[in-house]
């Protein structure tokens, strides 16, 4: 018999009245408010929200940035992300060890010291003078890292009795990657996969370090000019959430929609 | 069927699972593989269905010896339908769907003709109410008939299965047995390995006793049972039968 928990909510049982969410969502904001209502009074600070707007037009354009960088980050990760998965699976030991090399390496460093080793030492090297296109290249080497992982997941998530069966049936092998290895990795992997760019754009703010003006970038100079810090700062967390949320919300309903189907 | 096995030796590793196996069964229209766990009766089923080489030896079907090449055996296997212990449907596919991919991809039936198919075939098997389920919406007895259905909708010569109730408990066995039987009254024939005994007695002409990798005995299932020859399948018999 299980007893019911003074603290943990029964998943199984329904959702409370909307009236009852609303209100305790209101509840939570108004803490938040409150807490940095006290922080702002007890420095003495007014805020100059007015030099937001001032200044809008620099802000709108790292924030473009951003989502730009981020998105060639995810498309290039996806690329480096399955050529990884692939080699970690090759029979030749020359691409297995390679990938190995390559996940272990760029999971166990952070990426601060990734960007200034690539961007200054490689990029230098080999005459990457575009700053985005260095900064691109080193989001994606370091997200296709983690890509691959999941992808990876994705593969061996598919139970070799599965293999057996579509033999079994008579599909050659190019069907059986087709229609059930292929359909099967990709509902596998997609909530991974969402939640893996709501990283690349927060991560991309660490491009700033290499003068890329994204949209962090762009904060610190504003900030520099008009000393408006927590007004930039608090219109930088919003612009990030305003990215990162829909994707963390859609990824929750991906989840659930696959985890119902299987 | 006619199923001949000729010094057939199976290695996995430095395991031998079958020793040496021969024999020649002829005009067989049921055939059921049993045996301790173990012993070689999977083995035996997947290297009849094509589904792994052996090491040495050869397997007859019908006087066609299989070939280890992988374009015969895709045809080959065509032929042949396999239901395996669990888990036999594509969990991304919906029931009507798991019976209609082989049919539009390996038999290459226009698809509406494949649903139709498909269609008759579950109603067949009062299963049409679950058509548009998935896999796992179903239950253990249920996915083992759509996965029956499917091999029947494809139109095998003959039935393969191991072990098909193995992982169900007893009330959905005898929903699963009781359509291999009819399937058997209609003439399909087909070979399973099983540990129902009643099932491998009442419902198949022919047995075959494996353990430790060889045919221990093999015979007409009614004298077989009645009138075990060796003390292996005395001692199994009586193991077996010890609680039914």
């Amino acid at each position: 018999m299980n007893r019911p928990s003074l603290f943990i909510r029964d998943p199984k049982k329904t959702d409370p009245a909307r009236g009852k969410i609303a209100l305790n969502i209101a509840l939570v904001a108004a803490v938040l408010f409150a807490i940095v209502q006290f922080s702002l009074s007890r420095i003495d600070h007014i805020p100059r929200w007015d030099q937001i707007w001032t200044y809008r037009i620099l802000f709108f354009k790292g924030f473009g940035m951003t989502i730009i960088v981020s998105l060639f980050a995810l498309i290039l990760s996806l690329t480096f992300g399955t050529l990884a998965a692939l080699g970690n699976h090759s029979k030749v030991y020359f691409f297995h060890y390679l990938s190995k090399f390559y996940i272990e390496l760029i999971r166990g460093t952070p990426l601060l010291v990734q960007i200034v080793f690539f961007y200054y030492i490689i990029g230098t090297a080999f005459q990457i003078e575009n700053k985005i296109i260095g900064g691109i290249l080193i989001l994606s080497t370091f997200s296709g890292a983690y890509v691959s992982e999941i992808i990876r997941a994705g593969i061996e998530s598919i139970e070799n009795s599965q293999l057996e069966i579509a033999r079994a049936l008579g599909l050659n092998h190019r069907q059986i990657y087709r229609l059930i290895i292929y359909p099967q990795v990709i509902r596998q992997v997609l909530p991974p996969l969402a939640g893996q760019f709501a990283s690349i754009i927060k991560d991309s703010s660490l491009l700033s370090f290499i003068a890329v003006r994204e949209f962090t970038k762009v904060t610190f100079e504003v900030t520099a000019i008009n000393f408006a810090t927590f007004e930039s700062y608090a219109l930088l967390a919003v612009g990030y959430l305003l990215l990162t949320l829909p994707i963390s919300l859609w990824t929750k309903r991906l989840e659930r929609k696959f985890y119902y189907e299987s | 069927m006619n199923l001949s096995l000729k010094h057939l030796t199976k290695k996995f590793g430095e395991k031998t699972v079958l020793n040496d196996v021969s024999c020649s069964l002829g005009e067989i229209r049921s055939l059921a593989i049993i045996g301790p766990s173990g012993g070689g009766k999977s083995t035996l089923i997947r290297l009849i269905a094509g589904l792994i080489p052996p090491s040495s030896g050869t397997i007859q079907l019908d006087k066609q010896t299989v070939l280890n090449d992988e374009a015969f055996l895709i045809e080959y296997r065509k032929k042949l339908g396999m239901v395996f212990q669990a888990y036999n449907l594509f969990p991304h596919l919906t029931a009507i769907e798991n019976v209609m991919l082989p049919l539009i991809h390996v038999h290459h039936i226009p698809k509406e003709t494949a649903r139709k198919q498909a269609k008759e075939c579950l109603q067949r098997f009062q299963l049409e109410e679950h058509e548009d389920k998935l896999p796992a919406h179903l239950s253990g007895g249920q996915q083992q008939r759509v996965a029956i259905a499917r091999a029947i909708a494809s139109e095998s010569k003959y039935l393969l299965f191991d072990e098909p109730t193995s992982a169900l408990d007893p009330e959905l066995t005898g929903e699963v047995l009781d359509m291999i039987n009819e399937l058997r009254q209609e003439g399909k024939e087909f070979i399973v390995v099983t540990h129902e005994m009643g099932f491998a007695k009442n419902a198949c002409d022919y047995v075959v006793f494996i353990a430790d990798g060889k045919i221990i005995e093999h015979g007409a299932s009614q004298s077989l049972f009645s009138d075990p020859q060796t003390t292996e399948l005395q001692s199994f018999l009586s193991r077996i039968l010890e609680w039914n």
